[in-house]
């Protein structure tokens, strides 16, 4: 009879807790459902982040590649812009020498013309000496007949009429920031024009790459690096110069230097005027240049 | 007929770079750093003589010097050359003044000889913002003499030994 009070009395009391159990037990299973929902959705965000952060990386290095391929493009249009000139200046200059060939070869003329080709075939180009020119060897005469045969021989280059056009040489430094290791000029000239110069005619190409490999190695004077080793490579099909620097002390300036004195070394050159080309100085980064491996 | 119009101007500088056995951006560097590169690109003795004395430019071998020897007699004659031009350290003279008037044979044999003493070290060899430059050990000197001047002592047979 106690026991059977006893019992009611548990079942009594305990009644509350059982549905406080239930209805804990239940916000339990709610809030790891919610907990397992949030961890599920926090991996999707993750997995969305590090998607995200991949389609950036792509689209810098695509970005990157991109920015390569507009240099490569434009080194490539500069370049035959200038050839297809040197091949016009070439035509030009051949049809005006022609002109003048037919007036050197009067009767009046051939033997002073013949008497200057022998006098220059005679100085010995080896030798050292500082020789006399053809036109000292020559008799009075013949240099007073020859004389403005002479300068219409060395006259600049006829003008082709052609629209002014602006080519570019361009012009890094590794690392880009701070004292400069190395120097890397890329001239609007194909390769060929060192790679070939002893087979290739003397064009407006190759003249226009003595200008700009004279100009490297006055600067290259100027900044503090008259010892620094130039070494000529292909890039992209155009000629390039590579300087190291090294632990050289330059002067801090030394791409602003290179920008002003490349584009200036060219200024007023007559086969460039000639031929309308117009030459302008620009810096890059290596990485727009080459795989730099960073 | 036409006369060509070129011979009335002044040299080119690939013409000039032919005639020295250079490289044509060398005779550019050489007469840039001078500061006396003609603004029309075209050169005249004065100039071709600048880039003589610039350069350090020698002829060692041409017919005005004598008959040169033919491989193997060359290498003992380059061998005599070297020491005659006192080319001893610290005196170091262009690479390319080794080779300058000689045939693309006989180039051959001075290169293969000029490898082989640099590697045995009767050579020293650096690199200069004129390219490459050489020297003769002065320890070698007595040996290179004795070789030169009689084919024997111990460099008598080096260059040989090296193409076995």
């Amino acid at each position: 009879m106690l026991l059977d009070r006893l019992a009611a009395w548990q079942a009594r009391e305990q009644e509350p807790f059982d549905a406080a159990l239930v209805a804990v037990e239940e916000e339990e299973r709610t809030a790891r459902r919610r907990l397992e929902d949030a961890l599920r959705q926090a991996a999707a965000l993750a997995s969305l982040r590090r998607e995200q952060e991949e389609l950036r990386h792509q689209l810098e290095v695509e970005s990157l590649r991109r920015r390569r391929e507009g240099v490569r493009d434009a080194l490539a249009l500069d370049r035959s812009l200038l050839e297809a000139r040197a091949a016009e200046l070439v035509a030009a200059q051949a049809t005006r020498d022609r002109e003048l060939g037919v007036l050197l070869s009067a009767p009046a003329i051939a033997p002073a013309v013949a008497a200057f080709v022998d006098a220059s075939e005679q100085l010995a180009v080896a030798s050292g000496a500082v020789a006399p020119s053809a036109e000292e060897a020559l008799s009075p005469s013949d240099r007073a007949l020859l004389k403005p045969y002479l300068l219409a021989a060395s006259a600049p280059p006829p003008s082709l009429d052609a629209p002014s056009a602006g080519i570019g040489v361009v012009i890094s430094t590794d690392p880009p920031q701070g004292r400069p290791e190395a120097l890397l000029v890329v001239l609007p000239v194909p390769f060929a024009v060192y790679g070939d110069a002893t087979a290739r005619p003397e064009d407006l190409c190759t003249l226009l790459a003595y200008r700009l490999v004279a100009a490297v190695h006055a600067l290259l004077d100027e900044v503090g690096a008259s010892e620094a080793m130039v070494r000529f490579a292909e890039l992209h099909g155009s000629l390039a110069l590579q300087v190291w620097l090294g632990e050289l002390q330059v002067v801090p300036d030394l791409r602003d230097r290179f920008l002003e004195g490349v584009a200036g070394a060219v200024e007023g050159a007559p086969e460039l005027e000639a031929a309308g080309i117009e030459v302008y100085a620009v810096w890059l980064t290596p990485d727009l240049l080459m795989e730099t491996g960073a | 007929m036409s006369t060509d119009v070129s011979v009335l101007r002044p040299w080119s500088i690939v013409g000039v770079a032919a005639a020295l056995e250079l490289h044509p951006f060398e005779v550019v560097r050489l007469l840039a750093r001078d500061r006396s590169l003609p603004g029309d690109l075209r050169l005249r003795p004065g100039d071709v003589a600048r880039v003589v004395e610039l350069g350090g430019l020698e002829v060692w071998w041409s017919p005005e010097r004598g008959v040169t020897p033919a491989p193997p007699l060359l290498v003992r004659a380059l061998a005599g050359e070297l020491l005659a031009r006192g080319i001893i350290e610290p005196s170091w003279t262009r690479a390319d003044n080794l080779f300058r008037g000689l045939g693309p044979a006989s180039q051959g044999a001075v290169r293969r000889a000029v490898n082989v003493w640099i590697r045995s070290g009767v050579m020293g060899s650096r690199m200069s913002a004129r390219g490459l430059e050489l020297s003769v050990r002065a320890a070698t000197v007595a040996d290179l003499r004795a070789f030169a001047e009689g084919g024997a002592g111990p460099f008598s047979g080096l260059v040989e030994a090296s193409d076995e």
